[in-house]
């Protein structure tokens, strides 16, 4: 299927509301696409199904910090100059590229890649939502190796390593992101189409797609954007109330915090606490644990059902949170290791969404 | 004429290569323990052939080491120089250049060495030629830069088989290249090896210094045979490189000052024997860059070569100089390709700038 | 010559006060607004310089808070076709100028737009040198086509060099036309700081037409020697020059006015301030006695800025409102009559049921007008209708207020604009509830009594520069950005500094906003 400048749109939403927090800003993926779009590119989706066994599949995305990925913007053919000098060294030509991510920045930026790439972009990703950490997708929990992994800038210059592993792929990375003025552009955890099928966590883009599309559809008519996104999310209402208070610490690099909801309507009297690092990460409710990582915990706005991340978070705000569950390549042991409660600090063992929502819907 | 290079060639080409290192090029203690290893690996040494029996459809590539010399001490080197080698090796053989030969990418105690191991491990020849004719600080003063062989694609590794290679934009873009490999080198933990600059026969003639592993290893000799004899170790050396004495005197000062992130330094020598009541003094940035006399008059400046050895015979980098030693200082001409290029001294300005030299270049007569 | 004149331009009123050297109100009136603005703000003017019988001589200076420029946005017309240049090649390619911008909007600023090498790197090297030859191009092609110029370039709040260089060059080729340099409009984040130039590029237009319509006026009025003043977003005013230069800095004075005139009528620094007037409420807060900023980028006509912005949460209830009945349910707003109320509102011998007829019914307000008679709304009125009417105006404040707070302690509330007389002295939220005297003046005061001031946002990295350093750079750039906007030296004082750091970038580095106010200069 090919997505025209609407559905770039619809999904740039349905990537943030996937981003459940954290993932940064769809926006300047989006933006690449419309100008690619409007360039006479095209932005085509395949299904995995689709994909050959042999198939040479290479995700790409954006590192770097976020401050000069918004001042700096791309020129366009870093991703093609990564993808270029990693096709030269394994000695194959990309059959398509896939997100790493299907919530936050990265969300977007494949897309605008396979346009300018004139290669298909898989309907997929590796995380099925925002993760903090390049570890934390099914590539890596399912044997695919970080590298080689290629990195460019915008001044043309490449870059390829080769390396041990992850760990010491990231580390290389990180150091010549600095040098490349803080922002390079990768492509990374190259696959065989048989690997994809087996690490992929499908149609991601396209349910991206279809949230946001609901939002919208359901505003244009009138309708509760709120009540249509969860029946078209499968997910599950966890509560609307008003955010009562927010705090925010800094520990070890990152930000972590905390925010209060007291109950609206008919959960009043009720307090829902969510707590968060970037992403949110368990929801608690008078106590107890409603959902958790690696589950998607989602605040939004209650009237528009737009999504809220951590750091937009602010008193006064009247939110409803919903919760969807993650892919079930998440609930193996394997999985649950790299993202499972436990890694963020939670000694709880994870259960999924669905029963800690007894009977679950629409409250 | 091949030529095969054993233990005792070798050790003197390292001594000749730490003396033409003009104060830099690494330490001989590092060369010569990788000398060790090398031999380990093939007892009867490397063999050398001259540029004239180097193939212009043949390749050779350069390999050289970055870092700290205090890693590279404590850390060894060694297989970082493979893994590069095969990195860049593997990817020209991608565009279809098959690389047969090494050649080192300039003379010093430890640099000129590395091309020597991975040469004696592949079995591969080394072409008697090198990329400066002796040491330098920076990628953009050296014969490469001057005569256009590019410096990109550039492979790196380090000692457990992580593997960079980089392309600038601009091939010949050597600070871009020089940049990027620091970079990497520092996630590399401060120990890793650099190979690029792939030449081909008639590029190797065009553009590099020739024959200067023979000279370095006809310099170290006449030295040690020089010290056998209970000769004069300076004059041997003099004469080897077809220099001239500047001065011989005691290491009374040396200090380091860094400035806009660069090292410079300078030592300053009281005249001993004929130069008592002499002062001399000399700037360096890892190697030497200008030499003043006690009167502020220029004596000799870069490209040519300012080389430094104990007075009993013992060829000096700036690293391993002391406060109190007793020290020649020898003026070499540098290699013809340098004062050829009408550029050759203009690239060195921006560091002698730096150092309060603003004068033109002061050949060695 | 030591009074003040402070004109605010509403949705539907104008208003106009004179104050003394001390801040006293002498007079007060209000006109109708224009739908060109102008002739309401000149009406306004020469009203209160008629009837109040002051001597014009006596007027030290004239404030406007003006909404020309955000009408001209928000109506895309009389913008000025802009040459929108940016500097950042070979980066930002990618995501070109305007590329989401609304098409209508794009039009009426010409959509002409060029991409240049230049830029730097976060840490204020180079990203390439300035392509110098290829801007004078660039001026040859638009000559002629443009009537205003926006630079911008990446990370010119660290560093910018390349835009003050540029405007140079485009001021050789292309002489005396306004330029816009990003980095004197807003701060980190290329789309949105560009977007705010060009914005600003495309209104200079628009503001010096106005501020040459109101100098007419004075001159007309004997106002000559009186200063120029225009009320700027962050609740102090610039001079006319300066404003020339900056008009984009004028387009949300009303909220800003608004909260500054209820500061100056109670005195209370930190409080939270309803605004009620004839079609919407804006409620806003005094932080400090300034008006508090929102901290996130800010959307103008369809367009994402992020230069400050004062933290505004509006609802379409106020005085004018229209109350219905929709479905069984009662809906008050967001349609409104506006200043009609006078005419079609029930009390009015209307037959349109507004707000102001729900409170008069309910006896919770009184109207001093011959014509408002309050009985005929009771007698036309449901009583249920009404108890329930105003029940969703007040709870619709009380969220309002809610929103506006930012942590659940009560908090003064001060009720000013013209609607305001209706709502309660007892709010959810409020700690208490003020009702000043001359609350309907209340954007005019603050306009009349405003401070002069600017900000500057900067970034810094602290490798080679210490903290000290970089604080102090920003303060003197701050103080002399203040005098240039008209502040007396010896008055000007900082009154904010935010340092905000930037640990994910390498290199140390922090933004540091600073704000200096001053008095004007009498």
């Amino acid at each position: 299927m090919e997505l025209n400048e609407q559905d770039v749109e619809d999904v740039a939403v349905g990537a943030a509301i996937l981003g459940s927090g954290g993932g940064g800003d769809p926006y300047l993926g989006k933006l690449m696409c419309l100008q690619a779009l409007r360039r006479g590119k095209r932005i085509r989706l395949v299904d995995l199904e689709e994909v050959p066994e042999d198939a040479f599949i290479v995700p790409t995305a954006g590192m770097g910090t976020p401050i000069v990925l918004v001042e700096k913007l791309p020129n366009g053919s870093e991703p093609l100059n990564a993808l270029r000098i990693l096709e030269a060294y394994v000695g194959k030509k990309a059959y398509a590229t896939i997100p790493i991510e299907a919530g936050g920045v990265n969300s977007t930026i494949p897309l605008a890649v396979g346009a300018l790439a004139d290669i298909p972009i898989i309907d997929g990703d590796g995380m099925g939502r925002a993760f903090p950490e390049l570890q934390m997708t099914t590539f890596f929990t399912h044997g695919v190796a970080v590298s080689p992994m290629s990195m460019a800038d915008e001044k043309g210059n490449s870059l390829l390593i080769s390396a041990l592993d992850g760990y010491w792929a990231e580390k290389i990375a990180r150091v010549v992101t600095i040098k490349f003025g803080g922002i390079a552009w990768v492509a990374i955890y190259t696959m065989t189409g048989r690997q994809a099928r087996e690490a992929v966590i499908p149609r991601t883009v396209s349910l991206a797609l279809k949230l946001g599309r609901a939002v919208r559809e359901a505003r244009e008519m009138g309708r509760s954007p709120l009540d249509h996104l969860l029946h078209v999310s499968g997910g599950f209402e966890l509560f609307t109330g008003k955010i009562v208070d927010v705090a925010r610490r800094i520990a070890g690099g990152f930000t972590r915090g905390e925010a209060k909801i007291e109950g609206l309507d008919s959960y009043r009297n009720e307090t829902l606490t969510i707590q968060f690092q970037n992403e949110n990460l368990v929801a608690v409710k008078d106590g107890e644990i409603v959902a958790s990582v690696p589950d998607l915990i989602i605040v939004l706005d209650v009237e528009t059902a737009q999504p809220i991340t951590t750091e937009r978070l602010r008193y006064g705000q009247r939110v409803a949170v919903i919760g969807m569950p993650c892919h079930e390549k998440w609930r193996t042991p394997e999985g649950l290791k790299v993202v499972g409660p436990r890694y963020f600090g939670y000694d709880v063992e994870y259960v999924p969404i669905e029963r800690r929502v007894k009977g679950g819907g629409l409250k | 004429m091949a030529e095969k290079f054993g233990k005792r060639e070798l050790e003197d080409v390292i001594w000749g290569a730490t003396l033409l290192g003009a104060g830099g090029g690494g330490s001989p203690k590092n060369g010569l323990k990788l000398l060790e290893d090398l031999l380990k690996a093939s007892p009867e040494g490397v063999t050398l052939i001259s540029p004239e029996e180097f193939g212009s459809e043949e390749y050779a590539v350069m390999v050289a080491g970055i870092g700290s010399p205090k890693v590279l001490m404590e850390k060894g080197f060694g297989p970082e120089a493979i893994y590069a080698f095969e990195a860049i090796s593997s990817l020209q053989a991608l565009a279809g250049k098959r690389i047969t030969h090494l050649y080192p990418g300039e003379l010093g105690g430890f640099n000129v060495m590395p091309p020597f191991y991975v040469a004696a491990l592949k079995g591969m020849p080394v072409v008697d030629a090198d990329g400066c004719g002796r040491a330098v600080p920076e990628l953009e003063t050296t014969l490469f830069y001057l005569y256009g062989i590019p410096s990109s694609p550039c492979a790196m590794a380090d000692s457990k088989g992580n593997i960079v290679i980089f392309y600038t934009r601009n091939p010949m873009d050597s600070t871009m290249a020089e940049n990027i490999a620091r970079h990497v080198s520092t996630a590399f933990g401060m120990g890793a090896a650099f190979a690029t600059w792939v030449v081909n026969g008639e590029e190797l003639r065009r553009a590099l210094a020739l024959n200067t592993v023979t000279l370095c290893r006809r310099v170290g000799a006449a030295i040690r045979e020089a010290k056998e004899r209970g000769g004069d170790p300076v004059r041997a050396a003099v004469e080897a490189v077809g220099g001239v004495e500047l001065f011989r005197g005691k290491v009374a000062d040396i200090s380091t000052r860094t400035v806009e992130g660069f090292d410079f330094g300078r030592f300053k020598l009281e005249g001993v024997g004929g130069y008592q009541g002499k002062t001399l003094t000399v700037e360096f940035k890892n190697e030497n860059m200008v030499v003043w006399s006690g009167e502020g008059e220029a004596l000799a400046t870069v490209p040519d070569l300012i080389c430094t050895m104990t007075l009993n015979g013992t060829p000096l980098t700036n690293a391993d100089m002391e406060v109190g030693m007793e020290i020649a200082v020898i003026a070499a001409s540098a290699s013809e390709k340098w004062r050829k290029h009408p550029e050759g001294f203009k690239v060195w300005k921006h560091i002698l700038e730096k150092m309060g030299y603003t004068g033109d270049y002061v050949p060695v007569k | 010559m030591s009074l003040r004149i402070g004109i605010d331009v509403g949705s539907t009123h104008t208003d106009a006060v004179i104050v003394d050297k001390d801040n006293r109100l002498i007079a007060a009136t209000k006109v109708v607004t224009s739908p060109d603005v102008t002739s309401g703000v000149l009406e306004a003017l020469t009203k209160i310089v008629k009837e109040s019988g002051v001597d014009p001589s006596e007027v030290a200076a004239a404030m406007f808070g003006t909404t020309h420029c955000l009408n001209a946005i928000l109506q895309r017309k009389d913008l000025a076709r802009v040459a929108v240049i940016r500097i950042g090649l070979p980066a930002t390619a990618a995501v070109e100028p305007m590329v989401d911008w609304p098409p209508d909007l794009r039009r009426a600023v010409g959509d002409l737009k060029f991409l240049v090498e230049g830029g730097h790197e976060y840490t204020g090297e180079e990203i390439s040198p300035l392509n110098e030859a290829r801007l004078r191009e660039i001026c040859r092609e638009v000559k002629g086509k443009v009537e205003a110029v926006a630079i911008t370039s990446v990370f010119s709040p660290v560093n910018p060099d390349h835009e003050v260089r540029a405007a140079e060059i485009v001021r050789e080729e292309l002489g005396e036309i306004p330029v816009t340099m990003s980095s004197e409009i807003s701060t980190l984040g290329l789309l949105e700081r560009e977007n705010s130039a060009i914005l600003n590029a495309a209104v200079t237009f628009v503001a010096n037409r106005a501020i040459q319509a109101f100098l007419e006026v004075m001159r007309s009025l004997g106002l000559e020697k009186a200063k120029l003043y225009l009320t700027q977003n962050d609740g102090t005013v610039m001079e006319a020059k300066h404003a020339a230069k900056y008009p984009i800095f004028t387009v949300a004075t009303g909220a800003t006015n608004s909260l500054r005139g209820a500061q100056m009528l109670t005195g209370i620094k930190d409080a939270i301030v309803v605004d009620v007037g004839g079609c919407t409420t804006n409620v806003g807060m005094l932080v400090k006695g300034f008006p508090r900023e929102s901290t996130i980028h800010v959307e103008i006509g369809g367009v994402r800025t992020n230069f400050r912005m004062p933290d505004i949460f509006s609802i379409g209830i106020a005085g004018g409102s229209i109350v219905r009945v929709d479905d069984g349910r009662v809906c008050v707003g967001p349609e409104s009559v506006g200043h009609e109320l006078v005419k079609c509102g029930l009390a009015w011998g209307g037959n349109v049921v507004t707000a102001t007829d729900v409170a008069l019914a309910l006896g919770v307000m009184s109207i001093e007008d011959p014509n408002c008679k309050p009985e005929l709304a009771r007698r036309q009125l449901d009583p249920e209708l009404a108890r329930k009417a105003y029940e969703i105006i007040v709870e619709g404040v009380e969220y309002a207020i809610d929103r506006v707070k930012t942590r659940p302690e009560p908090m003064p509330v001060i009720l000013v604009g013209g609607g305001s007389l209706m709502l309660p002295t007892r709010l959810r939220g409020a700690s208490k509830v003020i009702r000043p005297e001359h609350a309907q003046s209340a954007n005019a005061i603050g306009a009349a009594t405003a401070k002069t001031g600017a900000q500057i946002d900067k970034a810094y990295s602290l490798e080679h520069l210490s903290r000290e350093k970089a604080l102090e750079d920003a303060k003197i750039s701050a103080v002399a950005k203040a005098v240039e906007a008209g502040a007396d030296p010896n008055t000007v004082e900082i009154v904010e500094i935010e340092e905000i750091a930037m640990p994910y970038l390498p290199g140390n580095a922090v933004r540091i906003r600073v704000k200096a106010v001053g008095e004007i200069k009498l």
